[in-house]
């Protein structure tokens, strides 16, 4: 096919014209960032006085940690927008965040294990943060499990909305009750504040999973409204009526 | 010390395989999605019965 | 408003009487609840005051268990009878349906702790110095909110495929602070109280309870229709 043909399905969704508009750049962008990031953290910190080199874990922990709440941040407003809206693109855009976000959730859990061990000793420990990232990781699965087990395109779209609000709602209330927890048991807070010399790698390592994330999530979204789009047009096939004569297209 | 470094190295390949292996994944999933959507207007936009579509997409041809 | 309260009972009596039709079914997930406690006993081992100390977490567990299993039947007669969607075009306000199937889960919730924790208090050895009132306030609390998120999570689960698996798998993360402050208020009583703290911990509960009722009722009517 040698023309630029647009196709506008008789329905809501935008039309999605080709040549494709890639996101592929940001792909690039990205993974230099990410690459400058972490050598730029590498070669700009000293080690931490307890910590040692371990402290540079935290160039690769905190941004995931960052991104897998700023991709729930992202499932909520969607979700918000969806059930405000109706607009089907704010489900898959919902779904999206979320898939990335399930990612970055597991990650972050990873690697806070490998943080902990030689740093404390433990593969876990129950402190606010890490328990709600667990729990935040329960919910991304969740969230995406409800969308596999419902076919109508309709009702995972507003069952999906109310599970990822209800979720949004739950993870706050879930760090406060675990600090609570923590306080009355008299455990002592792991380490938080990060030293001033280390807050240009985290800050560059911070931007660069940021443009990762974004990518993902655009990339992603991308692809489900494709997948959409097609299914739209199978079905619309399947249920023609009698062929209309067109002008201008004989055999 | 020596220790400390295998998990620092562990950390990063975790990363590193994550994050690959995810843009990986959505590679393949972005490819499917895009042949499928090409699979599906094909099939309504080619005429069936001598020049007639099957109702569904409007095409226009820039 | 009398009208709204009139249908809220109906469909409590409609739920629970479909229910005593099949007793079984109660004394099943009662059983149920009681052989979970049990092997919680065989897994901690038979140290009295290591039972003792986990009491309130086993109980609950136990109850989160057996409880989830009651949600999804509370649709299913609906779902079998191909009754919701008459029941969806009656124009009724959807919160007085939510009420209706909360209340009657919440009775057969309670009904089935009035079997699972005296057997817990006989396996696990627990006495309780700060009296039993206390205790049953918290149990009632902490189902409140067990109950509130159960029956709306399980408006979606029963009605799509692997409802045995989808109910606890969005259910139990939403538990955690309802779990939490349950489990802790009650460890704390049973423990004498040693520094102040239940009261606090039932506060937070009741707090919970406020919140997730009030975010299950009006995410009910978004999740019902369709």
């Amino acid at each position: 096919m040698s023309q630029a043909v647009t196709y506008v399905p008789e329905t809501s969704l935008p039309a999605v014209s080709t040549p494709r508009r890639s996101y592929e750049w940001l792909g690039v962008v990205a993974l230099l960032a990410v690459i400058g990031a972490q050598l730029l953290g590498f070669l700009t910190s000293p080690p931490d006085r307890d910590m040692g080199h371990l402290q540079k874990i935290m160039y690769v922990h905190v941004p995931s940690a960052w991104n897998a709440f700023m991709a729930f941040f992202v499932v909520a407003a969607a979700s918000l927008m969806y059930l405000w809206k109706g607009e089907e693109r704010h489900d898959l855009l919902a779904a999206s965040a979320a898939e990335v976000g399930t990612l970055f959730t597991a990650l972050t859990l990873a690697l806070g294990s490998i943080w902990g061990r030689p740093t404390w000793g433990i593969w876990w420990t129950w402190d606010p943060r890490l328990t709600s990232t667990a729990v935040l990781l329960m919910i991304f699965v969740g969230y995406l499990s409800l969308r596999s087990f419902v076919d109508d395109h309709e009702r995972r779209a507003q069952w999906s909305a109310a599970v990822g609000l209800l979720g949004a709602l739950n993870v706050p209330i879930v760090y406060m009750s675990v600090k609570w927890w923590r306080t009355i048991h008299q455990m002592q807070s792991s380490p938080s504040t990060v030293d001033p010399e280390y807050v240009v790698g985290l800050r560059a390592n911070g931007i660069a999973f940021l443009l990762v994330l974004v990518y993902f999530i655009l990339k992603r979204y991308r692809a489900a409204q494709l997948e959409r789009a097609a299914e739209h047009l199978r079905e619309q096939a399947a249920l023609a009526p009698e062929p209309r004569s067109r002008g201008g297209r004989h055999g | 010390m020596a220790e400390a470094n295998g998990f620092i190295v562990a950390a990063y390949i975790v990363t590193w395989v994550g994050l690959l292996g995810y843009a990986w994944r959505l590679h393949g999933t972005s490819r499917r999605a895009r042949a499928e959507y090409d699979e599906a207007s094909r099939g309504t936009s080619v005429p069936i019965n001598g020049g007639n579509s099957g109702g569904g997409a409007r095409e226009r041809v820039e | 408003m009398r009208d709204d309260l009139r249908r809220v009972s109906a469909i409590v009596w409609k739920d629970l009487t479909s229910e005593r039709r099949s007793k079984a079914g109660f004394n099943a997930v009662a059983f149920l609840g009681v052989l979970i406690l049990l092997l919680f006993g065989f897994a901690l081992g038979p140290d009295a005051e290591a039972l003792r100390n986990a009491a309130a977490g086993a109980l609950w567990l136990a109850i989160l268990f057996a409880g989830v299993l009651a949600f999804n039947r509370s649709y299913q007669l609906e779902l079998e009878g191909n009754a919701l969607e008459p029941l969806l075009l009656y124009p009724a306000p959807r919160w007085t349906m939510f009420v209706g199937k909360f209340l009657a889960n919440l009775l057969f919730v309670l009904l089935v702790e009035a079997i699972v924790v005296p057997v817990a208090i006989v396996l696990f050895g627990v006495r309780a110095p700060g009296g039993w009132l206390p205790q049953v306030g918290v149990l009632l609390l902490g189902s409140v909110g067990f109950v509130a998120l159960g029956t709306f999570y399980a408006a979606m689960a029963s009605r799509s495929r692997a409802r045995e698996v989808l109910l606890p798998l969005l259910l139990f993360p939403m538990l955690v602070p309802v779990l939490l402050a349950a489990a802790e208020a009650s460890s704390a009583m049973l423990a004498g109280d040693p520094m102040r703290e239940a009261g606090a911990w039932i506060r937070l509960l009741l707090t919970f309870d406020v919140i997730f009722v009030v975010a299950s009722v009006f995410a009910f009517e978004h999740v019902i229709e369709v």
